[in-house]
């Protein structure tokens, strides 16, 4: 309770600070919608070749990228905002300030810090999935697109649990930022993961969990989705969420602070 | 009294990486890191009272910050015990760390930068529970012994190093801790700016009562807030106690300062040495036990207009005591 009150708060102060600059708001705004331009000029390329890609139609690849766009925008505001530079923070010696205040430190630490104009990234892809519906001409009962809002919730929170824990991996090895990694990895989104052979799927399913995070909650809204792979989604979300709890917990005794 | 603070053989041993020279060695040490220990915090013990301002004094890598992380929950030591409050700092209970905070002057403000002032505060309150009434009421406290208001408004990221001390200090104390540890606070101050801080520090402590342990290599900063010192070296403590009986025990001498009638330079150096000469009035160092019988003997053989007897400047005591050790 506590920590969406704070969350909240972080969130209204981050916008005021934003919308004091308004070429910013213009800038994100054509970035993103030049990025998602172009990811769709591609899809349709794509399509223009073949009417299947892994098993999806041109709408349901649609809606898997206006999917994958909302967790761009997601991660651009909530996550990245604090893991950028977060090898530095460490070798400055600046995980004391989240140490010495009395709420939980890896929510400070990961969530304390909020791009609010990311959210024009997942406001596009929002449009992108609303069109891909309408391209499909059906009907979608109510019932999935909950499933996917909540499908959509755990892709969330596995994205905010990969990033964070790409980030903490400076805690052992000091210096190294595997920033790029990440973003490497987390393009495999657009695309659904049926797409790949195994055992690039295995691995892009349970290693690096691309497909929890857009072929699950993607195909949920266009074909439905099992309660079998509802639930494993659910579990698997919580048990990221222990993993991180658990790395940050040892990688906190590896902390020594700095010298000043 | 209350001891709000206990700490017993608290040590912290780092462990640090050696780099040796070469690529050879550099490639190496990837497959076979050596460490070595560097003790830089050694068995230390002291208490703290209700309400007292101590200084936490010693040379660079004494050990002083390492001990101020350990107390406010930053570092887990590598030994020993401390309680403060009634808590154990590493434990980091929200209970705890509400009633402390820890100010540095090497990083006065943390979190994010573009916030103002203002929100910063905002987010403070969320934080450490603070009421909106207290909140009121100790921001208008604190608005009028550091005069916040044209910085309110103002983005963190903006603020000159003075400003974001003053923010650092109006942040950390929006909240009313009861326990303060300062780490160096008025470094890089311009002169001015130390002498508010100076002043705002003892306001806050006479007002709140709180227990403070004050690190800087300022002696006047010491000299001004405290009247007990502990000094650190090397890791141990050397010295607890009175401020005054230590720069006793560290300077043998004391200054005697004589005017004399006419501007006719003398040589007194019969008497002790003579550290500053000008217009007839002199600064002889003189051991504190032959102080009366120089007296006696200047009074009687010069033309005395005036005559003081000094401490020697403390800064200078504390300085030489650090290079030639601390006995
Ligand atoms: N995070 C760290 N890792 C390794 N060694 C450290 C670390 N922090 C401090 N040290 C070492 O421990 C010793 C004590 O450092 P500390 O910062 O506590 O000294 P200090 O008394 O605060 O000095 P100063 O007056 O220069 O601030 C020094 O030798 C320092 O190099
Ligand atoms: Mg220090």
């Amino acid at each position: 309770m506590k920590l969406l009150r704070l969350s909240c708060a972080i969130f209204a102060m981050s916008l005021k600070a934003d919308l004091a600059h308004r070429s910013n708001i213009l800038f994100q705004v054509l970035l993103s919608l030049a990025a998602a331009g172009s990811s769709l000029i591609t899809v349709q390329i794509i399509f223009s070749r073949t009417d299947h890609l892994g098993g999806w139609t041109l709408h349901e690849a649609v809606i898997l990228f206006g999917t994958f766009t909302i967790l761009g925008g997601i991660l651009l505001t909530f996550v990245e905002p604090n893991v950028l530079w977060f090898h530095q923070r460490v070798i400055a010696g600046q995980l004391d300030e989240v140490l010495v205040k009395p709420a939980p430190s890896l929510f400070l630490l990961s969530l304390g810090r909020h791009a609010p104009l990311g959210l024009v990234q997942a406001v596009i892809g929002a449009v992108i999935v609303a069109w891909g519906i309408s391209l499909s001409g059906d009907a979608f009962p109510v019932w999935r697109g909950l499933v996917w809002l909540t499908l959509l919730a755990v892709a969330a929170v596995i994205t905010w649990v990969t990033r964070v824990l790409v980030a903490l991996i400076s805690l052992w090895v000091p210096g190294l930022a595997l920033d790029v990694v990440y973003d490497g990895a987390w393009q495999f989104g657009r695309y659904p993961v049926t797409m790949y052979r195994q055992p690039a799927r295995f691995v892009l399913t349970w290693v690096l969990p691309v497909a929890f995070i857009t072929t699950v909650p993607a195909r949920a809204l266009t074909r439905g989705v099992s309660p079998q792979l509802l639930g494993a989604s659910l579990a698997f979300g919580f048990v990221a969420i222990m993993i991180l709890r658990l790395v940050w917990m040892s990688g906190l005794r590896r902390y020594t602070s700095a010298t000043s | 009294m209350d001891r709000t603070i206990h700490v017993h053989h608290l040590s912290m041993t780092y462990r640090v990486p050696v780099r040796q020279e070469g690529l050879g060695a550099a490639l190496r040490s990837l497959i076979h890191r050596s460490y070595r220990e560097l003790a830089a915090v050694d068995a230390v013990s002291f208490d703290l009272f209700a309400g007292e301002i101590v200084g936490f004094i010693g040379p660079n890598g004494a050990g002083k910050t390492t001990t101020l992380k350990m107390l406010s929950g930053i570092l887990h030591p590598t030994g020993g015990d401390a309680d403060i409050l009634g808590f154990q700092p590493w434990k980091r209970q929200p209970a705890f760390l509400r009633r402390i905070a820890i100010i540095r002057g090497s990083q006065p403000i943390g979190g994010p930068v573009e916030l103002t002032v203002m929100d910063s505060l905002r987010l403070q309150q969320l934080i450490y529970d603070v009421d909106d009434r207290a909140f009121k009421r100790n921001l208008g406290q604190l608005n009028a012994m550091l005069d916040l208001r044209t910085l309110l408004d103002r983005q963190i990221r903006a603020l000159s190093l003075g400003e974001r001390m003053r923010c650092g200090l109006a942040l950390n104390l929006i909240y009313r801790p009861e326990v303060l540890f300062l780490d160096e606070p008025t470094i890089g101050m311009d002169a001015s700016v130390v002498e508010t801080t100076r002043q705002f520090i003892a306001a806050y402590c006479q007002e709140t009562a709180a227990t403070v342990l004050l690190t800087s290599h300022y002696m006047a900063d010491v000299e001004r807030l405290c009247r007990r010192v502990i000094l650190m070296d090397k890791g141990t403590v050397r010295y607890d106690g009175d401020l005054r009986t230590l720069s006793e025990r560290l300077s043998p001498y004391k200054i005697l300062r004589v005017s004399l009638v006419g501007a006719k330079a003398l040589d007194l150096s019969s008497f002790g040495e003579v550290d500053e000469a000008e217009n007839g009035t002199y600064d002889i160092r003189v051991g504190r036990r032959d102080v009366p019988s120089v007296t006696a003997r200047l009074l009687a053989d010069f033309p005395v207009t005036d005559l003081a007897v000094l401490e020697p400047p403390l800064d200078r005591v504390i300085d030489r005591a650090y290079r030639t050790g601390v006995a």
